[in-house]
């Protein structure tokens, strides 16, 4: 379960060094958790944030304290192991909780948009897609219903992540609004649609029904064109129109 | 080579292909122009395949009919380049030779004595549409990446065999055989044998009442004294002639075939012969038509049998009523069916009825009349 807590971890360093590794570092460096990003102390510390969050977890300024590692040494010495193991599960819960509202912050977005910008997130598998960056999303904020989503904004779809590690990470710590306040804050990294469509074909020959569909979709897509540019619609830009 | 060293030519058509100029069957020598554009074409499903196709219903984009596309697995070039040579020849024909009129003298163009003792003496001499019974080839397309040769057919409205055929009246079944031996008639005429008629190739759109026969797959130009593969037709439409290995077959193995489809209608016995091997196929006609007629055979072309069958039983031959009962007497309870299934299913090649001689039998007297209705008959 929880393998690494933070005590075993600065063991395993021998003790020599004063300097200890923060709690919110070993977090991010823990295998399966490059989606998250780091959370500003100040950002957690100010209870205003926190409102409704309190029944998340039970001793919940312990907690916040843990996080920010705040906690005094003496206080976790004399915890028993599985009270530390509990706190170390809270502070991961908590932490990923006040994930979810960071990222849909100022400086939340900023940091996840580089993440995205470097493909963090990994690319849409879609062939016309273009190796397209993906974002996390939720499909519910409540944890414990549902695991996260990869979206792909240039072909508007959900994909399962590929590495089991990330597919077992409650949808809830990037939560439902994520990926559209990025692109509303920056349209510029809108990508542009897809035209290209697969047609299955057999021996050169393609199926009718899929070909057939792929026709109608382009002429109303054609004729929506023209629709939006008799009435002055800039079409140049990219995501759609505004 | 083949064992037997008796010669045999077809009773009728026998030199028909000689009359032609050799393009027409000299299909190894001719270079087909496929068309590329495999775009003018979509798949809506698949329907079919065969042991040497894949095919598929589909649309003509241009006009929005129906199409069927028959798709070539990879076989020799040689077997494609027949199959559209003879599908061309039946198509592009402008004067169908059975469209004009007969003439009985040059019809019966084998003048040896020991055939001209089998003319029957009645036969339908008048012209016929056998023609358009035959299916129409309508492009012949080759997708430049895979290369895979694709044949463009017309589309037939056709109900599985096993499900239209129990529902046939008396006069359907008289009608459509009537139709099939047009066809027949037709292909012969063109110096073609099918070599593998069988109900699966019958294409019956019953709402028009129109017949197709499609496959020419293992369809062969006939040449006097030429022998053939008789790894043809499917096993329970076999004629004896592939089964006991005498290659100097003709035409009349398509009437084999016919007469055991026509008795497999009438008699409700699907299929007529079931053989469960080769072996075994040419057991059971053995058993229905008996070992004295088929030893006669045997000697007059001098064929001596695989060893497989060396042990056959001594079978005697089973009358025909005998295969009548309650459940079919409405469609064999008559003599003239009798009559001409037996004058089908005939050992000797030569024996059997022609496909004009078929039509010109009793049996089919009220096709001929114009007594076959279309409006009588209720279709579901």
């Amino acid at each position: 379960m929880s393998s690494g807590s933070k005590m075993d971890i600065v063991d395993d360093e021998s003790g020599s060094s004063d300097c200890v590794d923060l709690w919110i570092d070993l977090f991010l460096s823990r295998k399966g958790n490059e989606y998250f990003c780091e959370v500003d102390v100040d950002y957690i510390t100010d209870r205003f944030n926190l409102i409704n969050l309190q029944k998340a977890v039970s001793k919940f300024s312990l907690v916040i304290q843990y996080i920010v590692d705040e906690l005094d040494e003496s206080v976790l010495e004399a915890m028993s192991p599985s009270k530390l193991e509990q706190l170390e599960a809270d502070a991961r819960k908590l932490y990923s909780l006040i994930h979810a509202r960071y990222i849909i912050t100022v400086k939340g977005l900023q940091k996840m948009l580089a993440k995205y910008k470097d493909a963090e997130f990994g690319r849409c598998p879609r062939i016309y897609c273009n190796f397209q960056p993906l974002l996390p999303v939720g499909l519910h904020d409540i944890p414990g219903i549902d695991s996260v989503k990869l979206y792909c904004p240039s072909c508007e779809d959900l994909y399962n992540p590929k590495s089991p590690r990330h597919a077992s990470i409650d949808g809830a710590y990037f939560g439902k609004s994520f990926p559209g306040m990025l692109l509303q804050t920056f349209p510029e990294f809108v990508p542009k649609h897809p035209i290209r469509r697969y047609i299955p074909s057999i021996f050169g020959f393609d199926l009718h029904k899929q070909a057939q569909l792929s026709r109608w979709q382009e002429l109303q897509r054609l004729k929506s064109v023209k629709r939006l540019e008799t009435i002055g619609c800039d079409l140049s830009g990219n995501g759609g129109f505004k | 080579m083949m064992k037997s060293k008796v010669w045999s030519e077809a009773r009728v058509y026998t030199n028909i292909n000689q009359q032609r100029d050799k393009s027409y069957w000299d299909y190894e020598n001719t270079t087909i122009e496929w068309s590329t554009n495999n775009k003018d074409y979509e798949i809506e499903a698949k329907v079919g395949r065969g042991k040497y196709s894949e095919v598929f219903q589909g649309v003509e984009l241009k006009t929005q009919r129906k199409i069927v596309i028959k798709m070539l697995k990879p076989v020799k070039k040689k077997k494609i380049k027949r199959e559209i040579k003879i599908l061309t020849n039946l198509s592009d024909e402008q004067s169908p030779p059975t469209a004009l009129q007969f003439n009985k003298d040059e019809y019966y163009s084998n003048k040896k004595e020991f055939v001209l003792k089998f003319i029957r003496p009645y036969i339908y001499d008048l012209p016929h549409n056998g023609h358009e019974n035959i299916v129409q080839l309508f492009n012949i397309v080759k997708d430049p990446i895979s290369r895979t040769p694709a044949l463009i057919f017309e589309q037939v409205d056709n109900i599985d065999f096993r499900v239209l055929y129990p529902k046939f009246t008396d006069m359907d079944m008289r009608y459509y055989m009537f139709e099939l031996l047009k066809a027949l008639d037709y292909c012969h005429s063109m110096g073609i044998m099918h070599r593998d008629v069988k109900p699966h190739n019958v294409m019956i759109d019953h709402k028009q009442r129109k017949l197709r026969l499609i496959d020419w797959g293992l369809a062969e130009l006939y040449h006097a004294n030429m022998e053939y593969n008789v790894r043809v037709a499917s096993r329970f439409f076999k004629g004896p002639e592939l089964l006991v290995d005498y290659r100097m077959y003709d035409y009349s193995l398509d009437l084999w075939s016919f007469g055991t489809m026509l008795a497999s209608m009438v008699f409700q016995k699907e299929p007529f012969f079931h053989g469960t091997s080769n072996t075994d196929q040419l057991v059971k006609i053995v058993r229905v038509l008996g070992s004295e007629d088929f030893e006669k055979y045997l000697i007059k072309y001098e064929i001596t049998l695989p060893r497989e069958f060396h042990d056959m039983d001594q079978y005697i031959r089973r009358p025909w009523h005998r295969f009548v009962n309650d459940s079919n007497r409405h469609l064999s309870g008559n003599d003239d069916i009798i009559d001409l299934i037996d004058n089908l299913l005939k050992y000797d090649h030569q024996e059997r009825l022609t496909a004009k001689e078929a039509m010109g039998h009793p049996w089919f007297a009220p096709i001929r009349n114009n007594e076959y209705s279309t409006q009588d008959i209720e279709i579901d």
